[in-house]
């Protein structure tokens, strides 16, 4: 390759034809442009005549030189220029070259810099023909080939960061033996200090040249935690030490169970720190949902920081059994779980119907409760539900015969009467430990420490199901812990009291963990969480990728945990959300004690800045300006040639330089008429623009939904809605158009416009009108956009209205309906008044429109239920729950009435004496 | 069969051709056009031989007795003769230039050749419809009158005459009574046109130059290389434009020069655009003949 200053030249031999450039002047200079032949009969009278411009003999000078930098540019063209090549490739041109990338989630933040960079490399290596190979630290290949830089392409743009880092020990390692031969590399690196890195680039330079390209701008979040009463994260940075400022979102799922950014939060760096905090203040309900947190604009799994369960404090209503009598705080039955669960949990108490009605995740009966029988029944029915019932046993439940069945049932083992002591004074053997937990029990793997007590208990009645009940028993085998799924909830027994009277459980860190694992608590101790993840096998139930987007796994070995507390993510246990049971743990990218140092590459190591995609090639801008020369020549020549007939000069030019620059436009033209076709071939439903591009996009979405439901229940098959103006479009091909009323004024209508819709709706068209604030009892109280429509209707010939009684035809012209919701639901939705016997009506809507109300007026804002987007999701919620999902599908059914009511008009009018014909019939 | 049998075959042959391609478009303009005028007869406004009565004068010695108007006579003592107005049927001879010069035409106006054969035509209907003759000069053809003699006009004007580039007026007979009307671009060598034109002193007549706008403008632009209809005339230039105003200026030179010969022969001239209206044009000739009449 040559170079004139930043531009090298890949084909210098092409500027040889720059030789021919002065031949090609005088060649241009003989040649005017071709006469044209004119028939004329009065050329008789041109005898004589003298040519007055002298130079006309020879082709302008200007358009001679535009000539020539036209042909100019494209010898420069051909000679392949490059600006700011790469330059030389590093090493001996006869050695292979291999291309490193790290490929972890360092690099992910400029993944797509490090590729093209790549690619340049890949282009200079195919310009010299030189072998390549391309290989990624956390994927590497089994052995290491060389081939065509061209076959590499493909590769290089599939690759994708990973959300760990590469052992890069084993990698060097792996190196040492994987080619025999010399090569030279290219090490595009994430410039972070890791072990085994220095020993990598040593086998590398034992190779043949090893440069290294770093860039290092990370900015990554630590786990999230508690901190007084909010949630607080720490954010790391390496590389900028400007000032900056990033945006923290809170992702989860919303209570339709829709992933969303549920809460944002800013976070500084200050100049030259590398360390930043975000605190969240969330309420407790919006914390639990939270499933990760996210930098936003930061495309890397470091840039993610998942919570998994450790931000959910549940909800544990605690029910003593009896008023405690004061001062004996020691003694409360609820005492000891008060303690253990105020840190990690919301504590409610108060009578049954209070704490029920707080939808508890946990309810904790200590001893018997006196309940009533219906308060019970309601007790049974919230576990049903899934609710976890917490018991303990207690002197008054050991006194208590079991004979009552309901006790029964809410128990999971029925009991003897009376308990046992043991290891008292009057008894003869001694207090009892807790045997080892079994496997299959959730309490499997707790340590159970020494010291523990347990002096009296209840007991169970044997029964042959009481083995799969038990969760943990005593030395002696008799049960301790007892469990009963009822519905999708449990009920669990602990066969001591939860004070210390009957054993000192409950003082232990044992009690605690045991309530951790039933999942009553969640625990932030993280020195404990962790031994407990270890033990366990856990589940991935949703993985980072390399660029930090959380995707569900569908197949998966289940990950020892001792892997998932390691230091760093590997590929055995990528980042991600794990589950066993109810339980989740995240595994993140980067943890509390993790920490960004540059790496110190070691003298005599080549290390260069990664520079973003330096290499711009001129090829194709060269050929393109030669291409706009000759366009420019032909124009000329013709003008020059007087070819351009019939127009004055300089409008020729300008016309030739319009066609030239605007050919690529499309034509407006008959864009009414096209419309027109569309509308008329297709059923189309039509919204009115109102010029506020949000709730014309409602407006578009929600009709495309509506279509979307018409098509798949009924036989109207609308096409695509579209957007009309009344000022421009005509209106009659449309069979209903729907009306959002903007706040501002009338729409800004002409005369002419509202002419051209009394028209429509004297024709039989029909308007929906939606105030979208459901007050349309405004319509007599006047909301403001109530108001508006009042304005409206004093241009707009509308007839009388009254609210839409239960017997007219929209109540049943499809489905059978009885309200009329949107997103909002309650408002009234009137219609033309039902025509009365008044001889003046007959010149009412009623007889023109054969008794179709030509408005329909509400305000329930039915396009944002309907509204999904091009894929087919709903844009906006609606309601609550399965609850708002019914309102939704009422909504639809109350969109395709009114269609059908469009299209049938009264045809179902008839059904509304369906019971009086039938009556009439019967007698 | 005999060459010449051939030739009148083909000859026919073409006049069926032209008659259903020049004539009925010429004729039917032509007629449209001269409906629209209504001179009849024009009177001699003198008294003659005619039916029109032009004035009672009384009797001289040596009227003959028939033609004393009794009625008028008797009205008073003395005798008078009722005059009629001299209505001797003069001739009307036209020109039509049909050269391949008069084909030529420049974008969407008919050729040059078409609007001097509307003309001569709605001319010749006019004449007839005041029973005076008409014949045309192109083929020495006698004046005749009626419908008829219009249309074999008509026929002969529809046969262009490809041989000659640029027309030649024909030479004119000196006879009484007869008028000429010559129509062509006059775009040939002045001197032959000067040549015959000057011949025809002592006739009385008209001369109406037709040109194309492309002719009047000259619109061109560019390096061109200008042929005469036949190409027997070259011009090249590399810029059209620069000779524009000198082509004007021999264009005005050529009215001018056909002006002052028209002017020293006591006709009268003018020149037709094929693209302007007919009507002034024929107005122009009509009162054109009645001043030299």
């Amino acid at each position: 390759m040559q170079f004139i200053g930043p531009v090298g030249f890949t084909e210098p031999l092409a500027f040889i034809g720059l030789a021919a450039l002065p031949v090609i002047w005088l060649l241009l200079r003989a040649l005017p442009p071709p006469a044209r032949r004119i028939i004329f009969p009065a050329a008789i009278l041109l005898k004589g005549l003298r040519d007055s411009e002298a130079d006309a003999k020879t082709t302008p000078i200007w358009l001679r030189i535009a000539r020539l930098a036209a042909i100019g540019a494209m010898i420069a063209g051909f000679s392949g220029p490059v600006l700011n090549p790469e330059s030389q490739l590093a090493g001996s041109p006869s050695r292979p070259l291999l291309i490193l990338l790290d490929g972890n989630w360092a690099d992910a933040f400029d993944w797509s810099d490090r590729i093209e960079k790549a690619g340049e490399f890949l282009d200079s290596a195919a310009r010299s023909g030189r072998p390549v190979a391309l290989a990624k630290l956390t994927d590497r290949p089994r052995e290491l080939i060389f081939k065509d830089a061209e076959d590499w392409a493909g590769t290089l743009s599939a690759m994708e960061p990973r959300p760990w880092e590469a052992d890069e020990t084993s990698v060097a390692e792996w190196l040492k033996s994987a080619f025999p031969g010399e090569f030279d590399t290219y090490w595009l690196t994430d410039g972070l200090n890791r072990g085994g890195r220095y020993e990598l680039a040593a086998v590398l330079e034992s190779k043949g040249e090893l440069s290294v390209l770093e860039r290092a701008e990370i900015v990554a979040l630590r786990p999230p935690e508690f901190s007084d009463g909010g949630v607080a994260l720490e954010a790391v940075r390496l590389g900028d030490a400007a000032a900056a400022t990033f945006a923290v979102d809170a992702v989860g799922t919303d209570p339709a169970g829709a992933e969303r950014v549920l809460a944002t939060s800013e976070m500084e760096f200050l100049q030259g720190e590398s360390t930043a905090a975000v605190r969240f203040s969330l309420m407790s309900e919006v914390r639990n949902r939270i499933a990760y947190f996210k930098i936003r604009g930061a495309y890397s799994a470091a840039a993610v920081s998942l919570s998994g369960d450790s931000l959910i404090r549940r909800k544990v209503a605690l029910l003593g059994g009896r008023a405690e009598a004061e001062g004996q705080e020691l003694l409360s039955p609820l005492h000891f779980l008060r303690r253990a669960l105020e840190s990690n949990s919301e504590i409610i108490e108060g009578s049954l119907d209070e704490v029920l009605n707080a939808a508890p995740d946990a309810l904790v009966l200590s001893d018997t409760a006196q309940l009533t029988e219906f308060e019970s029944l309601k007790l049974l029915a919230w576990v049903e539900a899934g609710g976890s019932l917490l018991r303990f046993a207690g002197p008054r439940m050991a006194a208590s015969a079991s004979d009552k069945t309901l006790e029964d049932r809410l128990l999971p083992v029925r009991l003897r009467a009376g308990g046992r002591i043991i290891g008292g004074a009057m008894s003869w053997g001694e207090s009892r430990n807790l045997k080892a937990f079994e496997e299959g029990s959730p309490f499997f793997g707790l340590p159970i420490p020494d010291d523990i007590k347990i002096t009296a208990q209840v007991l169970a009645q044997p029964e042959p199901e009481l083995a799969s009940k038990v969760l943990a028993s005593l030395e002696d085998g008799t049960p301790i812990v007892t469990r009963k799924r009822v519905g999708s909830g449990s009920i669990y027994l602990f066969h001591v009291t939860a004070n210390a009277e009957w054993s000192n459980l409950p003082l232990s860190g044992l009690f605690i963990d045991m309530l951790d694992r039933l999942a009553i608590m969640t625990r932030g101790n993280a020195q404990n969480r962790r031994d407990q993840i270890a033990k366990l096998p856990w589940m991935p139930e949703r993985l980072l990728d390399g660029r930090g987007a959380l995707r569900p796994v569908d197949y998966a070995k289940p990950v020892p945990g001792r892997l998932l507390i390691e230091e760093d993510a590997s590929e055995l246990a990528p980042p991600g959300i794990y589950r066993n049971e109810g339980k989740r743990v995240a595994r993140n990218v980067f943890g509390r004690s993790k920490s960004l140092e540059r790496a110190r590459w070691p003298g005599g190591i080549d290390v260069v800045p990664l520079a973003r995609g330096a290499e711009t090639r001129l090829k194709g801008f060269l050929l393109a300006l030669a291409l706009a020369l000759l366009a420019f020549d032909a124009a000329a020549s013709l003008w020059l040639g007087g070819r351009f007939r019939g127009f004055p000069s300089s409008a020729a030019a300008t016309a030739a330089a319009v066609a030239f620059g605007f050919a690529l436009l499309p034509t407006v033209a008959s864009s009414d008429d096209r419309k027109a076709l569309w509308a008329t071939a297709e059923t189309v439903l039509a919204y009115l623009k109102t010029g506020n591009p949000e709730i014309d996009d409602v407006s578009r979405a929600g009709l495309r939904g509506l279509s979307r439901q018409l098509s798949e229940r009924t036989a109207v098959e609308p096409a695509e809605p579209v957007a009309i103006d009344p000022e421009i479009d005509e209106l009659a091909f449309y069979p209903l158009i729907y009306w959002p009323i903007a706040d501002g004024s009338s729409n800004g209508l002409t005369k002419n416009a509202f002419a051209k819709i009394n028209v429509y709706l004297r024709s039989g068209g029909m308007i929906l009108f939606d105030t979208r604030d459901a007050h349309l009892a405004g319509l007599e109280t006047g909301s403001r956009r109530a108001g508006l429509i009042a304005e409206l209707a004093s241009e707009l010939d509308i007839p009388r209205l009254e609210p839409l009684r239960g017997d007219h035809v929209l109540t049943r012209s499809f489905y059978l309906l009885s309200d009329f919701p949107g997103r909002l639901a309650g408002g009234r939705v009137w219609v033309e008044a039902a025509a009365d016997n008044d001889p003046a009506s007959v010149f009412s809507h009623s007889s023109v429109n054969d008794g179709v109300s030509p408005v329909v007026v509400g305000g329930n804002d039915w396009a944002a239920a309907w509204a999904i987007d091009s894929s087919g999701a709903e844009l906006f919620p609606v309601g609550r729950g399965s609850g708002g999902e019914r309102q939704r599908e009422a909504a639809y059914r109350f969109g395709i009435n009114l269609v059908m009511y469009a299209l049938a008009g009264s045809y179902k009018s008839d059904q509304v004496h369906v019971l009086r014909l039938l009556k009439r019939q019967g007698s | 069969m005999t060459a010449s049998t051939e030739r009148a075959g083909a000859v026919l042959a073409e006049r069926a051709d032209a008659e259903s391609r020049l004539l009925p478009p010429a004729l039917l303009t032509a007629r449209r056009l001269a409906s629209a005028f209504a001179p009849g007869r024009h009177g001699r406004r003198r008294p003659g031989q005619g039916e029109e009565f032009w004035q009672f004068r009384p009797a001289r010695h040596g009227d003959a007795r028939r033609s004393l108007d009794w009625r008028r006579s008797a009205r008073s003592d003395r005798l008078f003769v009722r005059e009629r107005e001299a209505q001797i049927p003069h001739s009307l001879m036209i020109w039509v230039d049909t050269s391949r010069s008069m084909g030529y035409f420049s974008g969407e106006h008919p050729p040059k050749v078409h609007c001097a054969s509307v003309t001569a035509l709605a001319l010749a209907l006019l004449a007839v419809r005041g029973e005076e003759k008409v014949g045309l000069m192109n083929f020495g053809a006698k004046p005749g009158s009626g419908q008829a003699q219009v249309e074999r006009m008509a026929y002969f004007l529809s046969e262009a005459d490809r041989d000659r580039e640029f027309g030649e007026p024909p030479p004119i007979e000196l006879a009484g009574g007869r008028q000429h009307v010559l129509i062509s671009d006059f775009l040939g060598p002045w001197e032959r046109i000067e040549f015959y034109l000057r011949e025809a002193l002592g006739a009385e007549g008209a001369i109406l130059q037709i040109l194309d706008p492309s002719e009047m403008r000259f619109p061109f632009a560019g390096r061109t290389v200008f042929l005469s209809a036949g190409g027997s005339v070259q011009h090249e230039t590399f810029q059209a434009r620069g000779i524009r105003s000198g082509y004007l200026e021999a264009l005005e030179e050529r009215r001018s020069r056909l002006a002052s010969l028209a002017g020293s022969l006591g006709w009268q001239f003018r020149r037709h655009l094929t693209t302007s209206p007919y009507a002034p044009t024929l107005l122009w000739l009509l009162g054109a003949l009645e001043r030299t009449g």
